[in-house]
């Protein structure tokens, strides 16, 4: 049998040296670990890393929006407050899908929130086909909510291991942008509401993202994402939450006359589906798109096929301003297809 | 099983323990064993174009020692060439070659009934096949003795660490290690991890974040401002060394410690002082392949001029090819083949020119490392686009139309404290004569230690995790 043999070292001293290497290096990252824990509990901003706290900070406002840029961007709270008087937070980040949504909801009801109505919109794509993608970005909270790390172990197979095994490793890809925003001491957005005026500088990456149209080629509708929905409406139940499930609209520029979009397009699959799912689970939806609401084959509202401009933001946080006062009468009780343009 | 991935460690630590458990005489058919399982995690079926390969030359280098005759011995080699090339150019270019002929049969108004062949491209099939073809040519030429054994020689082809992405070995420097392999050395093993996990560093810190911006500028080119489109490829020609010299060192670090020692194949190349520096500083095992199996045999530097020229061409050429099946690939290989050309045309007048003027030597060094690199990033940019279109698009934006620079900060700081760590290591190696290991070494030891540390944290803080495919596998 060949043993380990060096001239200058003896193979059982290297073994040792091994093993006081790698306990060396598990107590050198479990003390990073909770230094960078320490750190990022005062990170407020950044997509990456603090924005999520923020989020959390401010779980206990009446109304709390979930969903994507097209959440973020486009439900001003200060309109839902003026409307109805309601306070409320816009939680949405840029590609927060399904996955990511449900566990912001899972730490803010760990959290015991207060909230009244929680708002969830969702993206067209996201009813045919969901991933964990941007979920990463919740690791640091992988120890606080075990869903985080179960969800995390849906995209990488080794997730979970990776998450037991380093302290660290919890604020992989996140630690830069958190000490970048805890040096810049930007304070926090009040609200989180980010309008945007003009088209966003788009991230080199957004060739990758899915597309609007969706991904699945016969659009058949995600089982996945029904369950996500599912959970996220249920667990809000069960603390005394309400769920409006939102679709923003969406620019569709072939249209069959009228501003009408043609029946075979993926989106109003969509729109049907999300009214199956919010009839199912007995909560209200609002289906803002060309159809129910003809405002919104403006194109002027648009700053591109998705993202609403200002104008275009403040008349879509009316539509759902208003919803929310008719469920606070208790005038939804199923889903809503409103005509009516505000 | 690519090289940043768990699966591959796993793999590594069991066959890793395995080889140093193992008595030395076996330890060829373990790793043979490991060296198949590796490649037929990726396809299992195209296992048998490799154990093809390997039959054909090994069957070849036997034949080659039965026979003296000298038409025998070329028909043999001739053998050898034909089904090595032949199934690169069935699995590789055919496609190439047949959109290529589809494209100029439509050009001149003609009909090309030619089906398409659709394949997927073996991974490694390049390199394999050049080492292959190296034996067998070696072995005409009697510079090498043939391998009686055919274990030995199988795991000569397909040694797992070197297997998809080289460095392409000489069987000269493998083979002995096959047949009589080392004593398990601590040394080796320490050094030998270490070396990959600076490779691991190169990759997932730097290359892969840098891949984020490229790929995103690149995939878009006419979205993007010339300086945009400057700073991407200048990411690119950092992209690429990493990726490559990374996945080189995990490759050597890790046959180290199973104790084989693999050749070198980068050597800092941008601190190279012109083209035929940086040459003999990139991708070193198939520059010297291509030298001695391709270059000399057209006639070297011998000759005329002209014939010199025409030699460098065509071997940059073919270099360019082999990278890949398109023909950006092939004006890739040709700018290195001029810049080669001019390079060694106007080597006279500038150094008289240099000497004329004067300037002090470090100054010197530092403008024509400038301006070299500037030609490998302008080669780069026909190496990276996706056409010629995109390429050109690239150069003339960057030179007219420069604009405003697209900044996404948090790749930006990834890849400015990458690149801070790499060029600091590299600079200090080459103060240290190419290594920076007396120096590591003269340090005390808890410095060292946490100098690894900090290595280890850093893939794992600002490592890209998603396990992205080296650029070279596709090669």
């Amino acid at each position: 049998m060949s043993t380990p043999s060096n001239g200058t070292e003896n193979p059982l001293r290297f073994v040792l040296t091994a093993v006081i290497f790698v306990g060396g290096l598990f107590l050198v990252d479990r003390g990073v670990a909770t230094l960078l824990d320490f750190a990022f509990s005062f990170t407020t901003t950044g997509e990456g890393s603090g924005q999520a706290n923020s989020a959390l900070a401010n779980r206990d406002r009446d109304v709390v929006f979930f969903g994507s840029s097209r959440a973020r961007q486009q439900f001003d709270p200060q309109v839902v407050h003026d409307e109805i008087g309601l306070s409320a937070y816009n939680a949405g980040a840029n590609g927060q899908g399904l996955y990511y949504a449900r566990l912001l909801e899972r730490l803010m009801l760990g959290r015991g929130s207060s909230a009244r109505y929680f708002v969830l919109q969702v993206d067209e794509q996201e009813v045919f086909g969901v991933t964990p993608a941007r979920v990463g970005f919740l690791r640091p909270f992988a120890r606080e909510e075990p869903l985080v790390g179960r969800v995390w172990a849906e995209a990488d197979p080794y997730g979970l291991v990776k998450l037991r095994a380093s302290g660290t490793y919890r604020y992989n890809s996140v630690f830069l942008s958190m000490m970048w925003n805890l040096l810049r001491h930007r304070e926090a957005d009040e609200d989180g509401f980010v309008p945007r005026d003009a088209p966003a500088r788009e991230n080199v990456q957004v060739a990758a993202e899915p597309s609007p149209r969706g991904t699945g080629s016969a659009h058949l509708p995600s089982h996945e994402s029904r369950e996500l929905i599912q959970e996220f409406v249920l667990d809000a139940r069960r603390s005394g939450i309400r769920t409006l499930l939102v679709s923003a609209p969406t620019f569709v520029e072939a249209t069959t006359g009228d501003g009408v979009p043609p029946e075979s397009l993926p989106e109003r699959e969509a729109w049907a589906t999300l009214a199956e799912w919010a009839r199912d689970l007995d909560i209200p939806y609002l289906s803002i798109n060309q159809v129910t609401y003809p405002v919104f084959a403006r194109q002027d509202l648009y700053l591109d096929s998705v993202h609403l401009n200002v104008e275009g933001a403040e008349i879509l946080s009316r539509i759902v301003a208003r919803e929310l006062a008719a469920m606070e009468a208790g005038e939804r009780a199923a889903p809503a297809q409103p005509q009516e343009t505000p | 099983m690519l090289f940043n991935t768990i699966d591959f460690w796993v793999f590594f630590g069991g066959v890793a323990t395995l080889v140093l458990a193992l008595p030395r005489r076996y330890r060829w058919l373990l790793l043979l064993v490991a060296s198949y399982y590796f490649y037929m995690r990726w396809n299992a079926s195209y296992a048998l174009l490799l154990l093809l390969s390997t039959i054909v030359d090994y069957s070849c280098g036997r034949a080659l020692t039965a026979t003296s005759s000298v038409r025998s011995r070329r028909l043999i080699l001739l053998v050898s060439l034909a089904v090595n090339l032949g199934v690169l150019f069935t699995f590789k270019y055919w496609t190439f070659f047949h959109e290529s002929m589809a494209w100029f049969f439509g050009r001149i108004g003609a009909s090309y009934e030619v089906p398409a062949l659709s394949v997927l491209l073996p991974v490694g099939i390049s390199f394999y096949t050049f080492q292959t073809l190296a034996y067998t040519i070696d072995v005409c030429r009697g510079v090498q003795q043939p391998e009686r054994h055919l274990g030995y020689f199988a795991l000569y082809v397909s040694f797992f660490p070197q297997l998809v992405a080289g460095p392409i070995e000489r069987a000269g420097r493998l083979l002995p290690q096959i047949r009589s392999p080392r004593a398990a050395e601590v040394d080796r093993i320490q050094t030998g991890l270490q070396l990959a996990l600076w490779g691991l560093f190169k990759k997932v810190v730097i290359a892969d974040r840098l891949s984020i911006y490229v790929d995103g500028v690149y995939g878009n080119v006419t979205a993007h401002t010339g300086l945009t489109l400057l700073v991407a490829t200048y990411f690119f020609a950092f992209q690429i060394y990493c990726d490559f010299s990374g996945y080189s060192d995990i490759a050597i670090g890790t046959a180290r410690v199973l104790g084989f020692d693999l050749m070198k194949n980068f050597e800092r190349p941008y601190f190279a002082c012109d083209i035929r520096d940086f040459w003999r500083r990139w991708h070193i095992s198939l520059s010297t392949w291509l030298r001695d199996y391709l270059y000399i045999p057209l006639g070297g530097n011998r000759g005329r001029p002209a014939s010199v020229y025409r030699n460098l061409m065509v071997t940059m050429l073919l270099g360019g090819l082999w990278h890949g099946a398109a023909w950006t690939f092939v004006a890739w290989g040709g700018l290195h083949g001029l810049w080669l050309a001019v390079s060694r045309a106007t080597l006279a007048s500038r150094t008289e020119l240099w000497r004329r003027f004067g300037v002090p030597n470090v100054v010197r060094d530092g403008v024509r490392m400038v301006i070299c690199f500037h030609l490998v990033c302008l080669a780069w940019v026909f190496f990276r686009a996706s056409s010629f279109a995109d390429a050109f698009y690239v150069i003339r934006a960057i030179v007219s139309k420069p604009g405003g620079i697209y900044v996404d900060v948090l790749t930006f700081g990834h890849v400015a404290v990458g690149l801070a760590v790499l060029l600091t290591v590299e600079a200090l190696q080459s103060m240290g004569g190419g290594t920076i290991r007396p120096l590591i070494q003269g340090l005390p030891a808890p410095v060292r230690w946490a100098g690894w540390y900090a290595l280890v944290l850093a893939i794992v803080l600002l490592g890209v995790e998603s396990g992205t495919q080296f650029i070279y596998f596709q090669f």
